[in-house]
């Protein structure tokens, strides 16, 4: 059960910024930058706040204007788009690392078709049109897409290997995205109610749908955090990892249901959101190197970071009105992964 | 397209018999025709081939002088086709924040329609069906308007002036400038003064019994998307609010002259910004976005409005916002009851 080392080339052509003991120092840089995006969501919005404002707002409450935005609407976006940032990044790592590909993220396993399908099905079967109201949709959607990806993947005689699981993550996802675009197209009024759904959002969540989704992100996170020896394992290959004592398969199924609990609760709270499970992986890797026992727990840091920057810079660009934070993401996280990709920091997995 | 073009070209006279045999049968349909159109004279009411001129958005358009077989391609302009009691053969029946009817019509014209027999044009599916406006067989065809109708009829232009006269017509916000500019298109001017008549009179019998309430007031509404959009003070609603009494608070002043959504009677305002725009002493909510009154008086942002707070907040139907003429006469009754 010994762990992993990294792969070498991956050192020779761009080391981390933070190896051996000093990944301590990695993880608390980023733990500092994660406490000032979290004031900077507290303090930045339509209305402007003072910093002594965010902080009576939590000393001595008197239902100002101000403190009614600190702690009634940005309070609760700021610990959502804790959660779901670590979750879609925690999520991205796991399935990068199972797949062994770096362009993968939740969506190979179906996740966002599957709980978009459920979603746009809720709608039009059962004229369910509340933010709410479609989480447990997704959440069940995404479940179901996953076991369904999974079982496809995993049977057939090259089993449950990196590119059947790719393959059969396509398949389902190409399948769940026409049905999908049949249901929204047959009725302008579901269209209507899921083009909204579609983008995601922090913003009109409350803090019961956390809690809703908290028993999935929680085992999710538990999950993948203590997969990251295993992980380490994978990286090398199904036969060395064998060699090493690990069991592959049941290795996989874990880290499937990490990858379920923690985009699938995601999903279900703030609706697709992209980018995080694909960037964040690969910053996290620049900032720590390879080892997924550290990766992980970086890369939960750095989802919440990206998350929470993009929501702010939502919340000012279009001042009286806001933009979606999935609109933000897509905007702002296809530079930062191309800028990635041109410091040669993608790892060859 | 070149090859096609130039072998047109080169077969020119080959193709010029069967041309002027067919313009010469065409020529010959079309005398039987006006014979049976009797006289052709515009107090006729015959089709005939009496044709005037009007402006669309792309510009003039020779419309029949008495349509008889119209397609409107647009559920908001519909409304004021049966209105004007013009002969409408097919509708499409969509109108924003409107749930139909078993018909499939909005219940405000559903039972015109049925009695017209108009045919409801298909709504499902993201184009619009150029085969059934086709097969309707319209003398004139009306598109244009508020929302994704008028973008649908817009693309199809092509399409459709071959069928009919095409009228196009622009995003009207307020309901007076799209009952004229209909009426003028069917040629139904004449009654216009009348219906505006009617308005009058009732918003002048509304208003002598109503309480109103500590004024200004703010226009409120909730996108499906959870966002919070307020009303401009000149859009249609606070129109007939004003028309009434009531005073449209300066939201624009207060939200720093934003920048405002479609066709500008409204403008998304920030959950945080709420409280500075939406501060009027009553306010009227429109349900466009599926949520109704009471759910919105649940959310503590909304709550804690001087509006919701002191119980000054009422709803009106969706109908209220982008009315036609009946929407709006329907709004003159909602107030009547509301704010006795």
């Amino acid at each position: 059960m010994t762990a992993a080392t990294a792969p070498s080339e991956e050192d020779r052509r761009s080391p981390p910024l933070f190896t051996g003991p000093a990944r301590v120092a990695g993880l608390v840089v980023a733990a500092v930058l994660l406490v000032v995006a979290v004031l900077l969501s507290l303090a930045v919005g339509a209305l402007p706040v003072s910093p002594l404002q965010v902080v009576t707002a939590f000393t001595d409450y008197s239902g100002t204007d101000a403190h009614v935005a600190v702690r009634e609407l940005r309070l609760p976006r700021t610990l959502i788009g804790i959660a779901v940032g670590a979750a879609l990044a925690a999520a991205g790592t796991v399935i990068q690392g199972v797949t062994r590909n770096p362009l993968a993220d939740p969506g190979i396993l179906g996740i966002e078709a599957g709980a978009a399908f459920a979603v746009v099905t809720a709608i039009y079967v059962l004229g369910i049109s509340t933010v709410g109201g479609y989480s447990w949709f997704a959440l069940a959607g995404a479940a179901v897409a996953a076991v369904v990806v999974y079982a496809l993947g995993a049977s057939g005689r090259a089993a449950s290997s990196p590119v059947t699981l790719a393959l059969a993550g396509a398949a389902v996802a190409a399948l769940l995205i026409a049905l999908t675009s049949a249901l929204a197209l047959l009725d302008s009024g579901t269209l209507d109610a899921f083009r909204f759904w579609v983008v995601g959002s922090l913003a009109g969540r409350d803090l019961a749908m956390l809690a809703g989704a908290a028993p999935f992100l929680g085992v999710g996170l538990l999950f993948a955090l203590a997969s990251g020896r295993a992980l380490n394992a994978l990286a090398l290959g199904e036969d060395v990892a064998r060699s090493l004592g690990q069991r592959v398969a049941l290795n996989r199924v874990l880290a499937a249901l990490a990858v379920v609990g923690c985009a699938g609760g995601a999903v279900a709270i703030a609706g697709p959101i992209g980018f995080v499970g694909l960037v964040v992986p690969h910053a996290a890797r620049a900032l720590v190197g390879p080892d997924y026992r550290w990766l992980l727990p970086s890369a939960m840091l750095l989802g919440p970071i990206l998350l929470l920057v993009a929501d702010v810079l939502g919340r000012v660009l279009v001042s009286p009105g806001e933009l979606q934070v999935g609109i933000v993401m897509a905007v702002i996280g296809a530079p930062v992964f191309i800028w990635l990709v041109r410091r040669g920091r993608l790892v060859a997995l | 397209m070149g090859p096609v073009g130039s072998a047109v070209g080169r077969d020119a006279a080959a193709v010029r018999r069967p041309t002027l045999r067919a313009l010469l049968a065409g020529l010959a349909a079309l005398l039987v025709l006006a014979g049976c159109g009797g006289g052709g004279e515009s107090g006729g009411g015959g089709g005939g081939g009496a044709t005037r001129t009007v402006e669309s958005e792309r510009g003039p358009v020779q419309v029949p002088v008495a349509p008889q077989r119209i397609a409107v391609l647009s559920g908001g302009l519909a409304g004021d086709l049966f209105t004007l009691q013009a002969p409408v053969v097919a509708a499409d029946p969509r109108v924003l924040g409107v749930k139909n009817d078993a018909s499939g019509f909005p219940p405000s014209w559903s039972g015109q329609a049925q009695q017209q027999g108009t045919q409801r044009l298909a709504s499902e599916g993201a184009g619009l069906s150029i085969e059934q406006v086709a097969a309707a067989r319209p003398d004139l065809i009306i598109g244009g308007g508020q929302g994704f109708t008028a973008a649908q009829a817009a693309n199809a232009y092509p399409q459709l002036q071959q069928i009919a006269p095409t009228v196009l017509l622009p995003a009207f916000t307020q309901w007076q400038d799209q009952l004229t500019r209909i009426a003028d298109v069917v040629g139904r001017s004449d009654r216009v003064p009348g219906l505006m008549q009617a308005y009058q009179d009732r918003a002048a019998q509304v208003r002598g019994a109503l309480r109103v309430p500590p004024q200004p007031t703010v226009f409120l509404y909730k996108a499906r998307d959870g966002k919070s959009y307020v009303i401009t003070p000149t859009a249609a609603l606070p129109a007939i609010a004003r028309d009434l009494g009531f005073t449209p608070d300066d939201v624009l002043t207060k939200a720093n002259n934003p920048p405002l959504f479609g066709t500008g009677d409204s403008f998304e305002v920030s959950p945080e910004l709420l409280p500075r725009v939406a501060d009027a002493p009553t306010a009227v909510y429109v349900p466009i976005g599926t949520q109704p009154l009471a759910e919105i008086q649940a959310d503590p942002v909304y709550a804690r409005l001087p509006a919701f707070s002191s119980g000054q907040v009422d709803e009106v139907p969706s109908t209220s916002f982008r009315p036609d003429y009946q929407g709006a006469m329907s709004t003159l009754d909602t107030f009547a009851t509301q704010f006795r």
